[in-house]
């Protein structure tokens, strides 16, 4: 099985999106997938989308458009509020792709 | 509530303000910048840099407790760490972060002044911990003594 490519986006680049990140990751794990994540702020999707591929895309701030990914809202996961909605939405998310 | 440079916290019992009137979001950032920038804890940037982050990177969370926001600015415009903590009498407007659509009316209201991202990952995670508890939020949202708040704080980091 490959490795799953996050994208994880929030205003700053670094803060919030490498929190989400690290949860996304440790759920991931928990299901026997490995994943890899990247962080960066909404800016910056659009460069990296191109240059490399995703699988899909976590975020706590708004994203700049629609990008032919899903994307998942994290901020259920950062505030604790719906934990178990966001791993939902991403286990959905991942069982679309092609491992 | 004045963080230190490395991991270590600082507090500054001033920086607790409490039942203030403040017309909108915009008279809130511009009195808050001006009360920052009174201590010497941010450059005069602040202001527009703090405003034009919350249109572009909102900062209302919606948490099972109460509602609440986070407004900063970029660590360039911060002079000395800190954290502000605000709790206006009258209802204001924020964005909800992620989302452009929806708004929050936050309870309370901590302006962070955070200068590295490492240091900002940990404080943040901090403050959901914190965001999430019945007894801090509780003396956060109904307490009318700034002393209290800021043990509270103090207590917390």
């Amino acid at each position: 099985m490959r490795t799953i490519n996050v994208l994880s986006v929030c205003g700053s680049g670094s803060v919030t999106s490498s929190m989400i990140a690290g949860n996304v990751r440790d759920m991931l794990d928990e299901q026997g997938y490995q994943a890899h994540t990247v962080e960066c702020n909404p800016n910056g999707v659009d460069e990296l989308i191109t240059n490399r591929d995703f699988d899909l895309i976590v975020h706590t701030s708004p994203l700049k458009r629609v990008y032919g990914l899903p994307t998942i809202n994290a901020i259920g996961l950062l505030t604790g509020t719906d934990e178990e909605g966001f791993e939902e939405e991403l286990l959905a998310a991942v069982k679309q792709l092609k491992l | 509530m004045i963080v230190g440079n490395s991991q270590s916290l600082a507090f500054d019992r001033e920086l607790v303000r409490i039942n203030r009137y403040y017309q909108d979001q915009d008279a809130l950032f511009h009195e808050i910048a001006t009360w920052l920038r009174e201590k010497d804890l941010v450059h005069e940037t602040y202001y527009e840099a703090l405003k034009e982050r919350e249109a572009e990177f909102p900062t209302g969370l919606h948490t099972t407790l109460y509602d609440v926001a986070i407004p900063h600015a970029d660590p360039v415009h911060v002079k000395k760490p800190f954290i502000a903590f605000v709790r206006p009498e009258n209802e204001l407007f924020f964005n909800e972060m992620a989302s452009r659509e929806r708004t929050v009316k936050p309870k309370i209201i901590l302006f962070l002044g955070l200068m590295k991202s490492e240091d900002q990952l940990s404080v943040l995670q901090k403050l959901m911990k914190l965001f999430s508890s019945e007894e801090f939020m509780r003396d956060c949202v109904y307490s009318n003594d700034n002393e209290r708040i800021f043990e509270l704080l103090e207590k917390a980091f």
